[in-house]
């Protein structure tokens, strides 16, 4: 196939026409300062200069709440009635970073129990990722075997090859699916601006070994160290609910005496009360044992689990900290604890 | 900053306080929360325009409750916030040595070349109530004499009712109940939030419509009379939602029924938590 660009102008464009086809079309919008990814409509103030949006795409795949059944009480009995996940999903936008967490959060909602609104969400979508042309002080990628030109996760690449637009890269049959389907918008060709890339793998530096600090949380589970790296925290969930892989929900429902839904929501372990017990006890009193619980989670537990770390180095839940809780200073300190680099 | 390390120092050297709250620098333009207990690490604190957080949200940490003398860095709007807390039983003033820094304002967490709106407004560039008080004088100006409309409600207040539907409908949608509001506030401290109460639950937990419009109007309500303007709540939030337009709605609401302000006086409740025999509303006889 020869080679496809787009423009930002085209790529607007593409996204508002796919929202109107009824397929669920997410992309980045610019509002009151700042960059989020959302679900696109007809005025959405779509735009793509950005360093990095505040939250993550996550919220196409596990949305920040979903109904998964209805019911109602009758004289028979209680009629269960199911959700269909059948709406075709595009999302465009997102950096490497966040398209390496859709696999990552593919293992734990493929695990014992087939999540089928991931599962069958993650099946309807074509993930179209932007190659990062910046990099700041909270990134990481590379520490954890990534990078701001990956492709793990993404359908399509788009390469900036000038400030009008990107080269497609194109990386799976979805991709390729994605390209024809929607040809008249590309490009085959567009002036290059020497200048870019801007950013390779060189300019995001491995700052730490996953293996060594994996070892010290295995082996240092009661340490002053983690009071230390949490002093600051205040136990809200901004950490959590930005962040690419977090995947922790609720269940509850929404209900009147005789009928209700049930809705999946975002839950986060360090809020206070995620551990609490109906006796009241919980063994997660304190503010730094739920961030360690964060940092164990990721960085051992996933591992024991599925072989992989559930962070993939955005570092939006340190820009996002109003404490200043920093995960990769986090990191770090135990890496420095452990002997590590 | 020198004079204050070392006063910190000399403070838990002479066992004055068991631990000081105060900022230490990240970078040139970003400072953090740090707890000193020991005097040698006195020499990490730092003060400047970048000095954002609300330490006074610690006080009622449990951890940190439990020492017994807490000093604590302050500007004048974090004062208000303990002031506050002490008008409602959080602690005695004792419990707590006030360090307080006169301060020209801080910068715009989000523009950092030009000022904080809430510095605009702000009487107690100087501190108003503290034990030990810190830096040069800062002049005093118009504002800080007589209240001024914060620049921002006034214009939002040019909108149509309608308008302000639209605008909060919009605004909430962003809302993803991460709840970082509540816990940088320092007025947030109760044992268990309204939200977080699940038997029954009172407030919708989803980030939808109705559970994004309950969570932050039954905040704003319950700020009401409360909120000593220090912004917190609007710089944490990961989506940007302009809560203190919320909060300063009430704020003056609360100062045109009761002509009070929260947090400049220690023998004064807020008007919304005190009930008085000769109050003319009798529906709590």
């Amino acid at each position: 196939m020869a080679d496809l660009y787009l423009t930002h102008e085209k790529a607007v464009q593409m996204l508002k026409d796919i929202a109107q086809k009824g397929i669920e079309a997410f992309g980045p919008v610019q509002k009151d300062g700042s960059h989020l990814i959302e679900k696109i409509t007809e005025s959405s103030p779509i735009d793509f200069n950005y360093f990095i949006t505040n939250n993550s795409i996550k919220e196409a795949l596990f949305p920040r709440y979903e109904k998964i059944l209805s019911y109602k009480i009758n004289q028979e009995g209680v009629e269960v009635e199911d959700v269909a996940v059948d709406k075709s999903i595009v999302i465009m936008g997102g950096h490497p970073c966040d398209a390496a967490s859709i696999p990552l959060m593919e293992k734990l909602f493929g695990w014992d129990f087939k999540d089928k609104f991931f599962l069958q969400r993650r099946e309807n979508t074509t993930i179209i990722t932007l190659a990062c042309e910046e990099a700041d002080k909270d990134c990481f990628c590379t520490s954890l075997g990534y990078s701001p030109r990956g492709e793990i996760g993404s359908d399509i690449l788009l390469e900036r090859v000038s400030d009008q637009g990107w080269k497609l890269k194109l990386l799976t049959d979805k991709g390729k699916e994605f390209a024809k389907t929607y040809e008249s918008y590309f490009q085959s060709s567009l002036d290059i601006d020497k200048q870019y890339p801007k950013l390779s793998d060189q300019d995001v530096p491995v700052q730490f070994d996953p293996k060594v600090v994996k070892k010290w949380i295995d082996t240092h589970f009661e340490d002053p160290l983690w009071e230390e790296i949490a002093s600051n925290c205040w136990s809200c969930a901004a950490c959590t609910y930005v962040c690419p892989t977090c995947h922790c929900f609720d269940i509850t429902d929404d209900a009147t005496m005789w009928s209700g839904i049930r809705t999946k929501n975002w839950d986060a372990c360090t809020l206070p009360y995620f551990t609490l017990h109906a006796s009241q006890h919980n063994p997660r009193e304190q503010h730094f044992q739920r961030y360690r619980q964060r940092i164990n989670h990721k960085y051992s537990i996933y591992v024991n689990l599925f072989n992989a770390i559930s962070c993939t180095g955005c570092g939006r839940c340190s820009r996002a900290c109003g404490a200043k809780v920093n995960i990769l200073e986090a990191i770090k300190m135990i890496a420095s604890a452990a002997g590590g680099k | 900053m020198e004079q204050l390390q070392k006063k910190v120092q000399e403070l838990l050297n002479n066992k004055e306080v068991d631990i000081v709250i105060g900022y230490t620098a990240i970078s040139e333009t970003e400072t953090k929360p740090i707890f000193v207990k020991k005097p040698e690490d006195a020499s990490k604190l730092v003060f400047n325009a970048y000095c954002y957080n609300n330490l006074a949200t610690y006080l009622t940490r449990k951890d940190i409750k439990a020492f017994n003398k807490i000093g604590i860095v302050a500007k004048g709007c974090d004062i208000r916030a303990i002031i506050n807390l002490i008008t409602e039983n959080q602690f005695k003033r004792e419990k707590v040595l006030i360090i307080g820094m006169s301060c020209e304002g801080v910068t715009d967490p989000r523009n950092t070349d030009k000022k904080s709106i809430k510095c605009d407004v702000c009487k107690v560039h100087n501190p108003h109530i503290a034990d030990i008080v810190m830096g040069e004088k800062v002049a005093e100006t118009i504002a800080m004499k007589e209240k001024i409309h914060h620049a921002d409600l006034e214009e939002f207040n040019k909108k149509t009712r309608e308008e302000k539907w639209q605008f909060w409908k919009e605004q909430f949608s962003k809302c993803i109940r991460c709840y970082a509001c509540r816990q940088a506030c320092p007025m947030c401290y109760c044992n268990r939030c309204i939200v977080d109460l699940n038997t029954p639950q009172w407030i919708d937990t989803r980030s939808n419509p109705k559970g994004a419009f309950s969570w932050n109007l039954v905040r704003a309500y319950h700020l009401s009379g409360r909120c000593i303007d220090c912004g917190e709540c609007e710089r944490v939030c990961p989506v940007n939602i302009p809560l203190m337009l919320l909060n300063r709605t009430l704020q003056e609401e609360v100062q045109r029924s009761f002509d009070f302000e929260a947090g400049y006086d220690l023998e004064a409740s807020p008007p919304l938590t005190v009930f008085e025999k000769d109050d003319e509303e009798n529906f709590i006889r």
